[in-house]
């Protein structure tokens, strides 16, 4: 339960960062709020040889508004993200789904950047040295089997961020940035569904920026996380709902659910429905139906897969109930 | 209780300022010069054959001081009984569980250690393992020790009554089948020793320990040291509720890496090691077949348990005994039967945990109470009532109560909890459609021990030493590990000195300075250690008396000590200062230092621990709890916003302590019924961090704990005070589980009770209710 | 990967102490500054037993390394008053009968402290989640929220 030795660097610039990134590759972690990256090391599930340490950046923890959209550093802390009056006014679902995370102290170190690559975990991964030495190695330790789904070809470790799946529903982007340039991709294409890269992260690249789109006017939306204690526990089952209502053209519904598969993702194609109706219980009852069925959760932590199938369709119900009772 | 000056109040903590600000200092707060860091070694296997060890790569790793195996300490085993010494410091020639202590080693630092560990090179052979007690009771299952031939660890068969006889009376007869799983103590502070060997054969030890003289008695056999050698210090300590009971394989290396290096060595467990391999409760299967007349009047008990004990026996024997005695109470129970097997699998070992087996049995017993009402169509209430147990009573196993406030505490406990307003019998529901959220209200009885009967050392021994400026400092080897036993034996020293709280210093226990003590477990330390202490000050008082008397020119009988003073009664002009008295007493008089000395056991006839037979304590506790559960029936998830505690104490020495108590009795009941599970695949555990494994937050404990007390005075305890923090988790499982079932009509016999598990149950009900409807013409 | 000379301004004092980049917060300020009053428990994040303020945030002092928070105010439980005089949190918290084996009092004192620094009129549910994150096995919490409160109307 002590670090294992690393060196550490601290750029000040983002191309600094990136600089440092490239000329250590796969040998160097990123580290931001460090809650999740520094309990990985203590346990030796990850072993950098130096930490590209991110907290001296300038103005990555910024929160401001660019033209029409709001822009999110990704050193913002989960705390300033849900105390931002802009995010409260604007994206109250992101503020909730922050709020949901961890604790007060893991909301105060924790970063959005962070919290959206927040690494797949298990409970037959996420242990010390000598407890996985009492097994062969799974994947995700260099080996080749995956105990929770066991016989399956892949690491199916399980994506438990919390503000992904908000991000996901409001049809965020992420800001990418490398030596070699930039990119901005939509928060859908830069997860994969695999617990061993579940990022389309290339090498040598940083996710600096989270962009969230429009003003924000005549949307609705509300995270329902699912978890076992009131606090501190990753998601059961987070499910992110977003209405964004057209006045004159169609409203616009997008469903994101988290911790049941190796990556955020959305569910039930976005739904676009007539300016002016609002959702029925029916059409409610159908997507939730839907949601159910198409997600296609392993057995993890004493919960089975029908179960963790069922508790998806209760949330996308308890989420959209609300959303239309609004 | 106004005819007390200082007992019966609310005071805080003695040792509250000192912990509020930080400064109090536990084990690993401490350090020595020259200190060197050591770590334990731990088998990856569940069972193994130790085909050989080579520490020589470790030993030659800069910054090594000291590698050892379990042949360092000869043949030494450990274990409350000479029967049952079947624990070793280290592996010796196998090993029985995963996480079990192989090797250790000192360094000049923790991270040196680590690596020193990676070095250690350890062959086995591996052994097929039995991590199922039923199936380790099955012929050809692996087998755990080589003397104890069929896993049996402990085996206790005892009848009382005519159980035949009785089953043939009652009108109404059930068997149900019962699992409490696996749980953790839950302390927050990390098991952990400082030791430092002086040659030739002098040993200092500063350990969390709740219970340090078992440790003495351990350290003493264990390196052939007499026991004026072995100084324990006891520092501060964070929690045991059981699991900080005796030595374990930490204390004896941490000495052992000391004698081998000369250099004081410091072992702190992380808390992975704690949840994977230190002690936990012993998981139970208890099968229960009650009689009751149509009235619902308890004729008989059939009990058969299956415990899971791990790998080694600890204090198993008096778990199997508890549940036994605590088949017998609250309820007149005229006829019992009792067969018990504590077997041996390839887990962590079992020991005792806050309620030590009557969790378990009183979960069964209660539950099932609750399914034979509602079978009956009786009142849930009216059946306790009906089944109370009260003063004078005796039990079929010739236990004495001397004092019972059941009564008054189910009645307490109904007004508290607004039983008329909120408890709709479940018959009556179930007719209606079941909402989003399901309530419901349950309670159950519970009674305790008030100091557990023991084998051997019953006895506790307090010394006060009555210093010339008027403060006194209390000497005992009772020690607190969190449950203000320091604050209230205080109080009881400065209420028969009549001064203040703050003018009684308690240092922590020292083997070398307090007198010896059998520990703090079974609810022993306010009853016990509380009556040493009064007979203690009550002789500092007589030896204070006679100078008083000269003093003041009264006669010795006439003479009160209140609030610093000391008063002739009938004469307010004739007064002397407290701090006067003394200082003429020690400095000016003859010198004489007042040493007052005290000692109080138990002195009920001796039971029979073979059968069960006598009495498991001098007295008992008893009360009620109420819970009201909310149930969401999608998601099957229950939360307990509010729980009513009303406990018969006897007399309430610290009301203040005596909420903390019940509130905390509270947390650890739910945490057990709802949140917390130590999951093992094939051994290994999955859980061994505090968020896998559930320790609840703030969230998830009742919002509002109402904790009432329930003053009957008992004959034996100190000033009338009966336990008031074990009994009060016993209760509080069946209080849950039957508020579930009021809720939504499910009976959960499996814990803990998982919200899938709950969904199940329902799913199930009404599967049956449909089916029962189909087949009805 | 050698020790770094770093500055540390911890409760007002500035130490200058070598430590390499992989040494946590948690470590310097226990094994080598000597405030052994933040605790040591799950050393992953769990627990809340060693949370510490920095820059006026309670945080996890086992998660976070020490070379990283040099120039900034960290706040340990030796900043508030000692055994002989305790702030009037400490006050509340003894009184109020939320101590009892004081392991987790520490951390509990500073994500408390935290709170009503920031906010010196929490609700019922502000406090709570304030404490989300710090266990307790001994008390159920019902009095660590009471004293909170009770402190919250001390101040005021």
């Amino acid at each position: 339960m002590r670090l294992k030795k690393f060196e550490h660097f601290e750029p000040r610039t983002l191309s600094e960062a990136c600089q440092l990134l490239n000329e250590h590759g796969s040998k160097a972690s990123v580290i931001a709020g460090g809650t999740d990256l520094v309990v990985r090391m203590k346990y030796g599930v990850t072993t950098p040889e130096c930490l590209i340490n991110l907290k001296k950046v300038d103005g990555l923890s910024a929160i401001s508004s660019v033209g029409e959209n709001l822009h999110l550093g990704a050193l913002a802390t989960l705390t300033q993200v849900r105390c931002s009056e802009l995010v409260q006014e604007r994206y109250p679902i992101l503020a909730e789904a922050a709020l949901a995370v961890g604790a007060a102290q893991l909301q105060n170190m924790g970063t959005i950047g962070g919290n959206i690559c927040l690494e797949p975990r298990c409970w037959y991964f996420q242990q010390g040295n000598s407890w996985r030495q009492a097994r062969p190695n799974c994947f995700k330790n260099g080996g080749a089997v995956c105990y929770m789904a066991k016989g399956s070809k892949r690491c199916y470790a399980l994506y438990c961020g919390d503000t992904a799946a908000a991000l996901l529903a409001l049809g965020a982007k992420v800001r990418l940035v490398s030596l070699g340039g930039e990119r901005t991709v939509p928060v859908e294409e830069f997860f994969v569904d695999d617990g061993m890269r579940h990022t389309n992260l290339r090498p040598g690249e940083l996710l600096a920026e989270v962009i969230l789109p429009g003003p924000g006017t005549g949307q609705r939306g509300t995270y329902l996380k699912y978890r076992k204690r009131g606090a501190l526990d990753f998601p059961i089952v987070g499910v992110a709902a977003v209405i964004n209502k057209g006045a004159t053209a169609a409203s616009r519904l997008r469903i994101a659910v988290t911790g049941v598969g190796s990556s955020p993702s959305l569910v039930v194609p976005p739904a676009d429905f007539p300016a002016g109706t609002g959702l029925t219980h029916e059409m409610i009852d159908r997507m939730a139906e839907i949601a159910r069925k198409q997600v296609k959760p392993v057995s993890h932590m004493e919960v089975s897969p029908g179960y963790r199938k069922e508790l998806v369709g209760v949330l996308v119900r308890d989420a959209l109930e609300k959303l239309a009772g609004a | 209780m106004s005819e007390y000056a200082v007992l019966g109040k609310r005071l805080p903590r003695v040792d509250g300022p000192v912990k509020a600000a930080g400064t109090a200092r536990f084990t690993d707060d401490l350090s020595l010069p020259g200190m060197l860091y050591g770590k334990i070694l731990r088998s990856p296997h569940a069972h193994a054959r130790i085909v050989r060890i080579d520490t020589t790569r470790a030993e030659n790793h800069p910054g090594v001081r000291a590698v050892i195996v379990g042949e360092d300490f000869g043949d030494y085993r450990y274990g409350l009984r000479a029967d049952t010494r079947d624990e070793y410091p280290l592996a010796r020639g196998k090993v029985r569980y995963l996480g079990e202590e192989v090797a250790a080693v000192a360094a000049v630092d923790e991270e040196t250690a680590l690596e020193a560990l990676n070095l250690i090179q350890v062959e086995y052979e591996v052994l097929s393992a039995v991590t199922d007690p039923e199936e380790a009771l099955r012929e050809g299952a692996p087998q755990l020790h080589d003397d104890k031939p069929g896993n049996i660890s402990v085996h206790m068969k005892t009848s009382f009554g005519d159980v035949d006889d009785a089953f043939r009376q009652a009108d109404y007869i059930r068997e149900d089948r019962f699992y409490s799983q696996s749980v953790l103590h839950g302390f927050l502070e990390p098991n952990a020793a400082l030791a430092l060997w002086e040659a030739p054969n002098r040993i200092t030890i500063w350990a969390s320990k709740q219970s340090p003289y078992f440790l003495y008695r351990n350290l003493s056999n264990c390196f052939n040291v007499p026991l004026s050698n072995v100084r324990l210090i006891q520092p501060y300590i964070g929690g045991g509720f059981g699991g900080k009971n005796g030595g374990y394989p930490v204390d004896f290396c941490a000495v052992m890496l000391s004698k081998k290096t000369g250099r004081p060595v410091k072992i702190v467990l992380t808390m992975e090691e704690v949840l994977s391999s230190h002690r936990r409760r012993h998981p139970m299967i208890v099968r229960l077949k009650t009689g009751v007349k149509k009235d619902g009047t308890i004729l008989a008990h059939d009990c058969r348990i299956i415990a899971d004990g791990g790998a080694g026996t600890g204090v198993g024997p008096s778990t199997i005994a508890n549940a036994f005695y605590f088949l017998n109470l609250p309820y007149v129970v005229p006829n019992v039967r009792y067969e018990a097997f504590r077997v041996y699998t390839n887990r962590p070992i079992s020991v005792a945990q806050r309620g030590n087996g009557i969790q378990q049995i009183r979960y069964a017993a209660d539950v099932q109470l609750e399914m034979i009402a509602h079978d009956l169509g009786l009142d849930p209430v009216q059946i306790r009532q009906k089944n109370a147990v009260y003063t004078g009573y005796r039990t079929a196993s010739g236990m004495n109560i001397h004092s019972c406030g059941l009564q008054e505490t189910i009645t307490e406990a109904v007004k508290a909890a607004e039983w008329e307003t909120h408890y709709r019998p479940w018959q009556e529901k179930e007719k209606e459609p079941l909402g989003r959220i399901a309530t419901g209200v349950g309670i159950a009885c519970n009674s305790f021990q008030s100091g557990a009967r023991l084998t051997g050392h019953n006895c506790c021994t307090a010394v006060i030493k009555v210093h010339e400026d008027g403060t006194a400092s209390l000497l005992t080897g009772s020690t607190d590990s969190g449950q203000g036993s320091e604050t209230v034996l205080a109080m009881i020293v400065a209420e028969v000195l009549g001064t203040r709280l703050e003018d009684v210093f308690v240092p922590q226990t020292d083997s070398t300075v307090t007198p010896v003590d059998p520990g703090s477990f079974g609810s022993r330390v306010s009853s016990t250690a509380g009556n040493a202490v009064l007979i203690a000050a009550q002789d500092a008082r007589s030896q204070l008396l006679p100078v008083a008397a000269e003093l003041l020119k009264a006669a010795p009988e006439d003479i009160e000590f209140r609030d610093r003073k000391v008063l002739v009664r009938g004469a307010p002009d004739r007064v002397l200062r407290f701090r006067d008295l003394t200082r003429q007493t020690v400095a000016w008089g003859s010198g004489t230092s007042i040493i007052g000395q005290g000692s109080w056991g138990q002195t009920v006839p001796p039971m029979n621990f073979e059968t069960g037979e006598g009495d498991a304590s001098g007295a008992y506790s008893f009360g009620t709890q109420a819970a009201w559960v909310e149930v969401d029936t999608q998601t099957g998830k229950v939360t307990v916003p509010r729980m009513v505690v009303a406990h018969d104490l006897g007399f309430a020495l610290n009301p203040l302590a005596v909420e903390g108590q019940h509130e905390g009795s509270i947390a650890g009941g739910v945490g057990h019924t709802i949140y917390e599970h130590c999951v093992e695949e094939n051994g290994q555990n999955l859980t061994p961090n505090l968020t896998a494994y559930g320790l609840p937050t703030v969230y998830d404990l009742p919002e509002e704990m109402v904790s009432l007390s329930i003053e009957t005075i008992d004959p034996v305890g100190a000033f009338g005070a009966k336990e008031s923090g074990e009994g009060t988790q016993v209760s509080t499982i069946p209080a849950i589980v039957n508020a579930i079932h009021n809720a939504i009509g499910v009976w959960i016999t499996d814990l803990p009770v998982t919200p899938e598990k709950v969904l199940k149950a329902l799913r199930d009900r009404k599967a049956q209710d449909r089916a029962t409807e189909g087949g009805q013409p | 990967m050698l020790d770094q000379l770093i500055h540390l301004k911890v409760n007002g004092t500035l130490h200058t102490v070598a430590v390499p980049p992989h040494r946590t917060l948690l470590e310097v300020l226990r094994e080598q500054l000597g405030y052994t009053g933040t605790k040591r428990a799950c050393r992953v994040g769990d627990c809340g037993a060693c949370t510490v303020i920095i820059d006026g945030k309670a945080v996890l002092s086992c998660l976070t390394l020490a070379v990283e928070v040099q120039e900034k105010e960290i706040l340990t439980i030796e900043a508030l008053g000692d055994g002989d005089r305790p702030d009037t949190l400490q006050q509340s918290f003894v009184d109020c009968g939320a101590v009892q084996c004081g392991f987790c009092t520490p951390g509990m004192v500073m994500s408390a402290k935290a709170l009503l620094d920031e906010n010196p009129h929490p609700d019922r549910e502000e406090v709570r989640r304030a404490i989300a994150g710090n266990l307790c096995r001994c008390t159920g919490y019902a009095k660590i929220v009471e004293a909170i409160e009770d402190a919250a109307t001390r101040l005021s």
